[in-house]
């Protein structure tokens, strides 16, 4: 059965991205996070929550984009 | 003395680029395929690049790409800020913002993402959310 993921998208004033990701399991989020990380630009910030490392149901990937 | 000055950026995409001068409503122009356009600065002086945003009636701003593949925006910054009222920091702010909207909405399109919602929060967040199934 095909599991659902949300993903969110912030832009901030300055233009700069953050790709949170929901209801994936760590590895499955850096997949995802990884190939819109390298359309989009440098990643300056990753978090994951702690349970990343044991089946984690969500992660955060910070993009920037804009100035400083 | 040349008073262009280049300012390096992430942004890669042309597509995106030119729908948020659109959204700006700033005029541009792009250059034919091997060719280049006028950029003006101070005093009549001309360089080329790839597309000029003509920023007011003596100034315009520059694109080039790296060779990465980044945009650099080369322009006279005091003539455009002097003439438009615009400063390099506020250009590129303003212009990245939309940027990012675009390329991100591209994205998602290529990606096949369905669009759940798109909220401007106070603070001119933007707050996007998809769905995919894996």
């Amino acid at each position: 059965m095909a599991a659902k993921t949300d993903i969110m998208f912030t832009i901030d004033e300055a233009g700069n991205i953050t790709i949170t990701v929901e209801n994936v399991k760590g590895k499955d989020c850096t997949s995802i996070t990884k190939e819109l990380e390298e359309a989009f630009g440098i990643v300056v910030d990753r978090q994951f929550t702690s349970e990343y490392y044991q089946q984690a149901e969500s992660g955060r990937v910070s993009i920037k984009l804009g100035g400083e | 003395m040349s008073h262009f000055t280049t300012v390096e950026t992430k942004i890669n995409d042309l597509v995106a680029l030119k729908r948020a001068l659109a959204d700006l409503n700033i005029q541009f122009t792009e250059a034919e395929v091997n060719q280049e356009c006028f950029v003006k600065g101070y005093q009549g002086q001309t360089t080329g690049a790839l597309m000029s945003i003509h920023m007011s009636k003596s100034y315009d701003i520059g694109v080039k790409v790296d060779a990465k593949g980044n945009v650099q925006f080369v322009a006279d910054w005091w003539g455009v800020e002097t003439t438009r009222g615009w400063a390099e920091e506020e250009f590129i702010k303003k212009v990245t913002r939309r940027y990012s909207y675009h390329k991100v909405m591209a994205e998602i399109q290529k990606r096949g993402y369905t669009l759940e919602n798109e909220e401007v929060k106070e603070d001119q967040t933007v707050q996007i959310r998809v769905r995919t199934w894996s």
